[in-house]
């Protein structure tokens, strides 16, 4: 992984606009294999095939994950060796600028064999294929020590917490399973007891688990440290844009008393209990044969889809609306990040309310009591949202993982210890088991930037007494 | 007059041996200078040649055209394969030699090599010139006087350097027991400029034969049929013995632990770092107190003599503690000392002052191979003294470029690049666990990686690459049939269908699909009537046939392992092709960090590929140097092993 650098036929990915909401992201991908996998996510609007892209020509279409089904609508370029930045194969996707689905482009690129970036690889590469001259060599010298740097000092800053404690813990048990094989290989004539394989299989299993629990970590990391994205979607007239104001502190939506007022989505940042969110008031959802607003109505349908949370408010003063999620979403697809808010409590009927609060908590969703107008429960929901975002962290804060690499490299070791536990079962020769246990045990020393030397030669020396 | 050589190699011990008989094969006039002409290529501790990593060190010895291997096979007394119950990767040849013909069929056989002069004399200094530049050695004065001219010198002085024997408090001078050190040729190194420092090893006491109870130990007996370590060997020459196994027990650790400070170790007396791998008896004791017994091999030394190795027990306490506890030990409580064991300390030349060729980088023509370059063992002595010899030839004599092994491709370079890449706190030993691409080199495939080089070197003869030729064309042809014909359920008798589960298989499976699950061997190819009519007219002995088969099933059931170790070196491999200009100055390049350019200041890396093996160089530093060098338009160029490379590979620059 640490080398990868170096060689100029793999295929790298990264996001090559920063990580802030933006109307629009780049995705850019550099390698042998760029086109390829162009074609593999991207379906186009047109009938021209991927492969058949002109150079340096904008095609619309679909960003379609195996995985995800549809990521985004968006514009693909196809750039072709050597007439592209990189000197090398060159595709960019341009995508409507939520740092979510960048990262959902970015992971299913990744799926289809590229890896991520290292700092300043793109400009190496366009430098060491002769597309930059040599007075720039310097700068970018300069571009890869400094990107080096910045990233060593992001990646630092989040492991001087508990997660560089735990990597190191995960990837001690792993030194010493190695050493274990590697003294029983190399010290054949010494009285050295064959690894148990019970032993070996629970403990890699535990490392694995371990490891499974930090990967979850990931998305919530990705919250605290970038913020998410909450929608605010319910039927015309429910006050979304009264919530959406209450909350941002200041009149910015147009409110009136008319549905279907908002027919784009509006957006504003807030600081909700110390997380960056994003608030997305959206148009009303119904049925509606009005062409403009049913576009708006399809906009609102993938806001709530790429959302991290949806907020639905349902008016409890107008009982007649409160079927209108069920025929827009399904619960299944939102179970775990949705929040219902019955809103106008104020002019309600306590029998109302108790349907309603029956009828979505029987769907195990949690629902709040609201009157934007009264300001009433506006508290309780905020905390709510923050609650659904980040959870009853599972982990402590500093014990997630935010770092793109650091998951691509957990991910890597959790796939090596799988196959050295495949291995151990089959009954393997232990220097295949151990093959697999050193490419985890590299993995997880990339993340705290360790290799390996000689530790595990230390660690057979300090544990066994070998020597004739 | 001056004599005049094209190479003088200075001890003839395993490491110049070799690069004595590699440099005269290779056509230069060679002089092999030793202090004693009748203690050639000595065992001077365990009569014992192999094992994990050394016996595939032995075998690509072999394979390149060195002697070490066939040597073996001549005099070998017990040979086994380690390991057959682990994967084809960790096995191993191990062989007990005789260790007295070992030495007589070595000086023997290098008095017969054209172009190879051996001379007894031992060296008082070296001779150079420098003009104010890198110096460049032109010969050798013996301690009588005489000078010998020479372009090239090869040392492999090994224990000899100023060697201190230490035996309890007793310290003397000796280069081995009974023989003198070399202790003036250490100041010519010095001067030089070159940094030195001090190593200690150890060895054990060796017992008479008739005073040990041999009916109540554990035997051990060789392998039946005895591998062989040549290519070419066809099968052992001597008798076969077996070796005996015994324990230590709590009284001789208590012994050895009230007699501590007595020891020439732990009484302070000696001050040089002992490899961890090869403890001291005093050491184990100490350093694993809760282990209750400790193996003791007692090994023949050879067939003619009644001189027992004790494996186990090397030691530096006095000979009258040695006796003591060694007389507790079962089947040994009679048994009488012929000579004692002892410490000894040495010196040898921090190897990051050498280049991967194994010449000096600020001497111009001066090599150095073995336990001189911090390594211990005699495997490890002579793949150096190999390398030394063919590099001596070709950078000197023929001016061209050196001939270096990579990682990937063999034992021997994973040694040197180690060697001058990392720091050395102790004796450097080969294991199989140095190597990253271990599932690529093994002891099995040694020819197929190196004997092609050893061909072009000059070092294989015709005969010799005629047989590896066909037998290659052999293996390509055969592999080739596996992967084109199938097995159709339909012409297999049913009986065997069911029995190797092909009924289900309605195309039919590929020959090497079929061969690819664990459990199925040529015999069940065989079995099914798809054993090839190639095997009919098979030319070579059913020794090789077998070999071949075992060769082919390896290379099947495991290509997926050899796939993936080949792709990771694939993405390496331009690193490891790009120059550094020796004298480049690293505080130039703007980005680098301080920690890495006193890092690579101070180990001088001769290629990218080395720089990011150094402790403190980080990928970042590397990729800026990459940067530094396209830009500058440095001579970053190729190495002329890229040409000889079998995989081929574009260039970078």
């Amino acid at each position: 992984m640490n080398h990868e650098s170096f060689i100029a036929n793999d295929t790298i990915v990264a996001p090559a606009t920063g990580n802030v909401r933006a109307a629009v992201a780049i995705v850019r991908i550099s390698g042998a294999q760029a086109i390829e996998i162009c074609e593999a996510l991207f379906r186009p609007a047109g009938k021209t095939k991927v492969r058949d892209f002109l150079s340096h020509r904008f095609y619309l279409g679909e960003l379609v994950s195996p995985a995800e089904g549809v990521l985004d609508q968006c514009l693909a370029v196809v750039m072709r060796a050597p007439r592209s930045f990189t000197g090398e194969n060159m595709a960019e996707f341009h995508l409507h600028g939520s740092p979510a689905i960048v990262r959902s482009v970015v992971e299913a690129i990744m799926a289809c064999g590229a890896r991520p970036a290292q700092p300043g690889e793109f400009t190496q590469r366009a430098f060491l294929n002769g597309r930059m001259d040599l007075a720039q060599a310097e700068a970018v010298a300069d571009l890869v020590a400094a990107q080096t740097r910045l990233s060593q000092r992001i990646a630092l800053r989040q492991l001087e917490g508990g997660l560089s404690q735990v990597i190191l813990r995960l990837r001690d048990a792993l030194l010493d399973a190695a050493a274990e094989l590697e003294a029983w290989i190399d010290f054949p004539e010494e009285e050295i007891p064959p690894p148990t394989l019970e032993k070996h299989v629970a403990m890699f299993q535990r490392v694995e688990e371990e490891i499974a629990a930090l990967l979850k970590t990931y998305r919530v990391g990705l919250i605290a440290l970038e913020g998410a994205r909450v929608v605010l979607a319910g039927a015309p007239n429910a006050g979304k844009s009264s919530l959406f104001n209450a909350l941002i502190g200041r009149e910015r939506a147009i409110v009136t008393p008319h549905p279907g007022t908002t027919r784009d989505s509006i957006e504003g940042t807030i600081d909700l209990l110390g997380l960056p969110v994003t608030l997305v008031d959206t148009a009303g959802l119904r049925e509606t044969d009005d062409e403009i607003e049913a576009k708006g109505i399809e906009r609102s349908l993938r806001e709530a889809s790429q959302a991290e949370l949806v907020v639905w408010l349902v008016d409890a003063s107008a009982p007649h609306e409160r079927e209108s999620f069920a025929r827009f979403l399904a619960f299944e697809d939102y179970r775990d990040r949705l929040i219902v808010a019955l809103n106008k409590v104020d002019v309600s009927t306590p029998q109302i309310l108790a349907e309603l609060e029956q009828r979505f908590r029987k769907e195990g969703i949690p629902v709040v009591r609201l009157s934007c107008t009264q300001r009433i429960g506006l508290e309780t929901l905020e905390e709510l949202i923050r609650e659904r975002l980040i959870g009853t962290l599972s982990a402590p804060e500093e014990m997630c993982i935010t770092n793109q690499r650091h998951a691509e490299c957990l991910r890597m070791a959790a796939e090596a210890i799988g196959r050295a536990i495949t291995e151990l079962r089959r009954g393997a020769p232990p220097e295949f088991v151990s093959l697999e246990v050193q490419e985890a045990i590299g993995e997880l020393g990339a993340i705290v930037g360790l290799g390996t030397n000689d530790e595990i030669l230390d660690r057979i020396f300090s544990r066994f007494c070998i020597g004739k | 007059m001056d004599d005049r050589y094209d190479i003088v190699v200075i001890g003839a011990g395993h490491a110049g041996c070799e690069a004595a008989y590699a440099a005269a094969r290779m056509g230069a006039q060679t002089l092999l200078l030793t202090m004693h002409l009748d203690h050639i290529a000595l065992m001077s501790c365990n009569p014992s040649i192999g094992g994990l990593a050394k016996g595939h060190l032995v075998r690509e010895i072999d394979a390149l055209g060195g002697i070490m291997g066939i040597a073996t096979d001549q005099n070998g007394i017990q040979f086994r394969m380690l390991n057959t119950s682990k994967g084809p990767a960790v096995r191993a040849p191990r062989a007990q030699v005789d260790k007295i013909r070992y030495s007589r069929w070595m000086k023997h056989f290098l008095e017969n090599v054209p172009n190879l002069d051996l001379r007894q004399g031992t060296v008082e200094k070296l001779l150079w010139r420098s003009n104010g530049q890198t110096p460049e050695i032109t010969g050798v004065v013996l301690q009588s006087g005489e000078r010998i001219a020479c372009r090239a010198v090869i040392i492999t002085t090994g224990t000899f350097l100023d060697g201190v024997i230490h035996i309890g408090d007793r310290s003397f001078p000796a280069g081995r027991a009974g023989e003198c050190a070399a202790d003036t040729l250490s100041s010519s190194l010095r001067e030089l400029g070159l940094e030195t420092g001090r190593l200690k090893t150890g060895t054990p006491a060796r017992l008479d034969r008739r005073t040990i109870q041999w009916e109540i130990l554990e035997v051990q007996h060789g392998d039946d049929p005895p591998p062989m370590f040549s290519f070419v060997s066809r099968g052992p020459l001597l008798p076969q013995l077996p070796c005996y196994l015994t324990y230590t027990n709590s009284e001789t650790h208590k012994i050895i632990l009230e007699n501590l400070q007595r020891s020439a170790l732990y009484g302070g007396f000696i001050k040089s770092i002992g490899p961890r791998y090869c403890p001291s008896i005093e050491d184990k004791c100490v350093r694993f107190a809760d282990k209750e017994r400790h193996q003791v091999f007692l090994e023949p030394e050879g067939l003619d003599t009644n001189e027992i190795y004790a494996n186990g027990i090397s030691t530096s306490l006095p000979e009258d503690v040695q006796r003591e506890f060694i007389h507790t030990i079962r089947g040994l409580e009679h048994a009488r000392i012929t000579r004692v064991g002892y410490a000894i300390e040495y010196t040898f030349v921090y190897p990051s002052q050498i280049r991967a060729s194994l010449e000096c980088k600020s001497v111009n023509g001066l090599f150095l191979a073995g336990q001189i370059n911090g390594t211990t063992g005699y495997e490890e002595a002579a793949a150096q003294g190999l390398i030394a010899g063919i590099n001596a030839v070709l950078t000197r004599i023929c001016g061209e470029e050196s001939f270096i092994l990579k990682r990937d491709e063999a034992y021997i370079g994973v040694l040197i690049d180690d060697l001058i890449t990392k720091d050395h706190t102790e004796p450097y030993r080969m294991f199989t666990s140095r190597a990253e691409f271990r599932l690529l080199l093994r002891q099995d495939n040694a020819d197929l990686r190196l004997t092609e080089y050893g061909r072009k070197l000059g070092l294989i003869d015709d005969a010799r690459y005629t047989r590896f030729s066909e037998y290659r064309a052999a293996l390509e042809k055969e592999l080739e049939r596996l992967r084109t014909s199938t097995i159709r359920p339909s012409e297999v008798p049913r009986e065997l269908a069911a029995r190797y589960k092909l009924e289900d298989l309605k195309k039919g499976i590929s020959l090497w699909q079929f061969l690819a699950r664990p459990d199925i061997t040529y015999d069940d190819l065989r079995q099914l009537g798809y054993g090839s009519s190639f095997y009919e007219d098979w030319a070579f002995d059913p020794n090789e046939l077998k070999r071949f088969e075992e060769q082919v099933e390896l290379m099947v059931k495991y290509s997926g392992y050899i796939a993936r170790q080949e792709s990771q070196v694939e993405r390496l491999r331009k690193l490891e092709n790009l120059r550094i200009p020796d004298d480049f100055d690293y505080s130039s390049v703007r980005g680098l960090r301080k920690e890495a350019v006193q890092k690579l200041s101070s180990k001088r890396p001769e290629t990218l590929g080395q720089a990011l093996r150094i402790a403190g160089v980080n990928p970042a530093d590397v990729s800026i140097l990459l940067i530094y060098f396209k830009a500058m338009r440095q001579p970053v160029r190729q190495t002329r092993n890229a040409e000889l490379t079998a995989h081929g590979d574009e260039s970078q620059g």
